[in-house]
């Protein structure tokens, strides 16, 4: 039997859109900097379960996936490792501290304005749905948001992006004061999920 | 429906010319025998090879998002590499002392050069340490030697001219004796 619920299952696969395989491959390295090929091995055999086999090291950095499977390995991950929220937004730093897309993205960190304008193409280089826009960027009041549209993802999701997020902002910005918090979510009757990034 | 399948058949080559290119990066980086960083105009480190982790002791998750100046003993020298950089765009062989994860210092040499968008603007540097710890060691060790060896020379040399002062003295000595026994000689007794 499945680690988590038939529906839940069905919600989860109901998610539409593509994410790209390297985003798979740096959760991949994140569960082995965790848990070993051990981790892996369970989560593989989790996922197996649930009726969506995936096989990690088979999957390449420049091919498409779906992303309801990324979904449904996140939140079958939560349930076997027993991760908090905090070890989700751990995720998403050490992604993308080792992230190709980052790396080539790399051209962008060069300002605030810069980096926070790119915003939306580097959303598009990791997924087929959604639309990532920065509004109120105010440099002198330290602020800006990160709006996500037509994108619902998972609950877990939204974590790995205040985590992934904080470390980008981080290389053009003061780490000692940022702060990236999800104040509007879709799981919470928003309509879209809006980030408030401080600094 | 054509045009259809022939873009996924180019996306799919695309695709894997990418997945290519990515590997044949990541072994030449990897490969690089020279601890090597790259740095963003807010010295903020975003990649490091594999020589970089071995020599500083740091993973590339840990490196990675770290201010370049973690890494220095004398934290300015950032601010000075990085104005070299920006001016003349490379350093050679600049000498400076790095901190490793286990707090020891390295003498390295360090070179730079710069990354740039469009050749218009610097958009991030490369910095390269080459470990001289051992050379340097050596160096200092002959400069002591040589040193010794000169404090010796220099006691020998003042030992020799205290002898031929000595030895000079006791010619003149004899000279002035001898000639006043010649002297004597010459003189008639007295009866």
């Amino acid at each position: 039997m499945a680690i988590i619920s038939k529906e839940e299952i069905e919600k989860i696969m109901g998610i539409n859109g593509e994410v790209i395989g390297a985003s798979l491959r740096e959760d991949l390295q994140f569960i082995l900097e965790k848990k070993g090929e051990a981790g892996v091995k369970n989560l593989e055999k989790e996922m197996e379960k649930t009726g969506h086999p995936i096989h990690f090291k088979e999957i390449k950095s420049f091919q498409w996936y779906p992303l309801n499977v990324n979904m449904l390995y996140l939140a079958v991950a939560q349930k076997i490792f027993n991760w908090s929220e905090d070890v989700f937004r751990e995720n998403g730093r050490f992604s993308a501290r080792i992230s190709l897309i980052a790396r080539i993205m790399m051209k962008y960190f060069i300002s605030l304005k810069r980096c926070f304008k790119e915003a939306g193409n580097f959303w598009q280089k990791y997924y087929t749905v959604g639309e990532l826009k920065t509004e109120e960027l105010d440099e002198k009041k330290h602020s800006a948001f990160l709006v996500l549209r037509d994108f619902v993802g998972h609950p877990i999701f939204c974590h790995i992006l205040e985590g992934y997020f904080w470390q980008v902002v981080s290389y053009v910005a003061p780490k000692e004061k940022l702060k990236v918090q999800e104040i509007e979510c879709v799981f919470k009757g928003a309509k879209t999920h809006k980030f408030k990034v401080t600094w | 429906m054509k045009t259809k399948d022939t873009q996924k058949i180019i996306i799919q080559q695309l695709s894997e010319d990418l997945e290519d290119l990515e590997s044949y990066t990541k072994d030449l980086w990897q490969f690089l025998p020279l601890p090597t960083c790259y740095i963003n105009p807010f010295h903020v480190i975003l990649d490091a090879n594999l020589a970089a982790e071995e020599f500083l002791g740091w993973s590339l998750s840990e490196l990675v998002g770290e201010r370049i100046e973690k890494l220095f003993v004398v934290k300015n020298q950032v601010q000075e590499i990085y104005k070299k950089v920006l001016k003349t765009e490379k350093i050679v062989n600049q000498e400076g002392k790095v901190l490793t994860k286990k707090n020891q210092e390295k003498i390295v040499n360090i070179s730079a050069s710069a990354r740039q968008r469009n050749k218009n603007y610097m958009i991030g540097y490369y910095l390269a340490f080459s470990d001289i710890s051992e050379l340097k060691k050596l160096q200092e060790g002959l400069e002591k030697e040589v040193e010794e060896r000169t404090k010796e020379l220099k006691r020998r040399i003042a030992e020799l001219e205290k002898f031929h002062k000595f030895a000079v003295g006791r010619e003149l000595k004899m000279r002035e004796l001898k000639g006043e026994i010649e002297r004597l000689k010459g003189q008639p007794r007295k009866e």
